[in-house]
C-alpha cells in the first residue's frame, strides 16, 4: 500500500517537474547583448545581419576592464568598427584571431541578429 | 502498527513545517509588497511625467531553462538572473583582469571603500555603495571622472536619472542587474535608518 503511494506521489511530481522544466526558451536576445547597428546600412549591403554581442557571456571569462575603456569606449555608436580592423587585431580582433579565440571567419557566429521587422 | 504512526507522525510534522513556510513566505511578501506600494504612490506622478516605466513592476523572472547553458549553474537573483557579485564572492567564477598581460591596465589603483549615498526618502533606505565590489570588475577610469566625480558629494543625481539611464544606470539596466522590482530596490538601499 505505501509502496503504491510513494508510486504514486513520484509519478506526480515528476510529470509536474518535467513540465516545468521543458518549457522551451524562445528569447532571441538574452539580458546584456548589444546589437550593434550604428553601421547597419553597410551590414544590409553586404547582406550581412546585425551583430549580437553576448555580454554575459564574455563576463564569465573577463572581467569589464579587460575590455572597458581601452579597447571599447563605453558607449553606444562610439567605436569604429569594422571588418578590417578586427582583421588587423584591433576591437574584437584583439582576442578573436586564432590565438585567445576563434578567427573572424565565421561570419554567422557573430552576424546572427535580424530586427523583427525584417524578418 | 508501529510503521503506520511514525508515518502518521511524520505526515504530520511535514505538514507542520510546510505550513510554516508558508506562512513565513507569505509575511515576507506582505511587507515587501507594502512598501514598493508606499514607493509607488510617491512618484508616480513624477514617472509619468518623465515617461518611465514604473520601476516597481518585477523583471521577467527567468527559469532555470530560459538562462544560456553557461549561465545556468551561477548563483541566481530572485527573478532569476545570474547574481554576478555572489558568483565572484563564492569563487564561483575567475575571470581575467586582461587579456595577454597585466601592463595592459598600467598603474591599477585598488580602493575598497564603502561610500554612503544619502538617500531623500522616507521609506527606502540610504545606498551603500561599495568600492570593492565594483572595482573589481571595472577600474577607476571606468566611472572616474565621468559620469561620477572623484570628489565625495560632487555628482548629485536622482532615481530618475538612474532609470533614464545616466549615471548608475549606464550599467545597471543594461548589463549589471536591473533597477525594477522590489528586490533589486533592496539590493542597494540596504542601510536602515531609526
Amino acid at each position: 500500500m505505501y509502496r503504491m503511494m510513494i508510486i504514486l506521489v513520484m509519478l506526480i511530481g515528476g510529470i509536474l517537474v518535467s513540465t516545468v522544466y521543458t518549457q522551451e526558451g524562445t528569447r532571441l536576445l538574452e539580458y546584456g547583448d548589444i546589437v550593434m547597428n550604428s553601421k547597419q546600412e553597410a551590414m544590409k549591403k553586404a547582406k550581412v545581419k546585425l551583430v549580437v554581442f553576448p555580454h554575459w557571456f564574455h563576463r564569465i571569462r573577463y572581467k569589464c576592464k579587460a575590455c572597458h575603456p581601452k579597447l571599447f569606449v563605453m558607449e553606444r555608436g562610439a567605436n569604429d568598427i569594422d571588418m578590417d580592423k578586427i582583421m588587423r587585431g584591433e576591437y574584437c580582433g584583439r582576442c578573436h584571431n586564432g590565438i585567445v579565440a576563434w578567427e573572424p571567419l565565421y561570419c554567422d557566429r557573430c552576424h546572427i541578429y535580424e530586427p523583427p521587422g525584417e524578418r | 502498527m508501529r510503521r503506520q504512526v511514525f508515518m502518521i507522525l511524520l505526515m504530520g510534522l511535514l505538514s507542520l513545517f510546510m505550513a510554516h513556510g508558508a506562512l513565513s513566505l507569505g509575511k515576507g511578501r506582505v511587507d515587501k509588497k507594502d512598501i514598493a506600494e508606499e514607493i509607488r504612490k510617491r512618484i508616480q506622478a513624477q514617472l509619468i511625467r518623465l515617461g518611465i516605466p514604473d520601476p516597481l513592476s518585477p523583471p521577467a523572472t527567468r527559469g532555470f531553462e530560459d538562462l544560456p547553458l553557461a549561465l545556468r549553474y551561477l548563483p541566481r537573483d530572485p527573478y532569476g538572473y545570474p547574481d554576478w557579485t555572489r558568483a565572484m564572492e563564492d569563487g564561483l567564477l575567475l575571470p581575467r583582469d586582461y587579456i595577454y598581460g597585466p601592463e595592459e591596465l598600467g598603474k591599477e589603483r585598488h580602493y575598497d571603500k564603502d561610500v554612503v549615498i544619502k538617500v531623500k526618502d522616507e521609506v527606502l533606505g540610504d545606498v551603500i555603495f561599495s568600492h570593492r565590489k565594483h572595482n573589481y570588475w571595472l577600474s577607476c577610469d571606468n566611472c572616474h571622472p565621468y559620469p561620477f566625480k572623484e570628489k565625495r558629494g560632487e555628482t548629485k543625481f536622482t532615481m530618475y536619472d538612474n532609470w533614464k539611464g545616466k549615471y548608475c544606470g549606464l550599467c545597471h539596466g543594461k548589463v549589471a542587474f536591473m533597477l525594477r522590482g522590489i528586490d533589486n530596490c533592496l539590493r542597494c538601499h540596504t542601510l536602515r535608518r531609526n
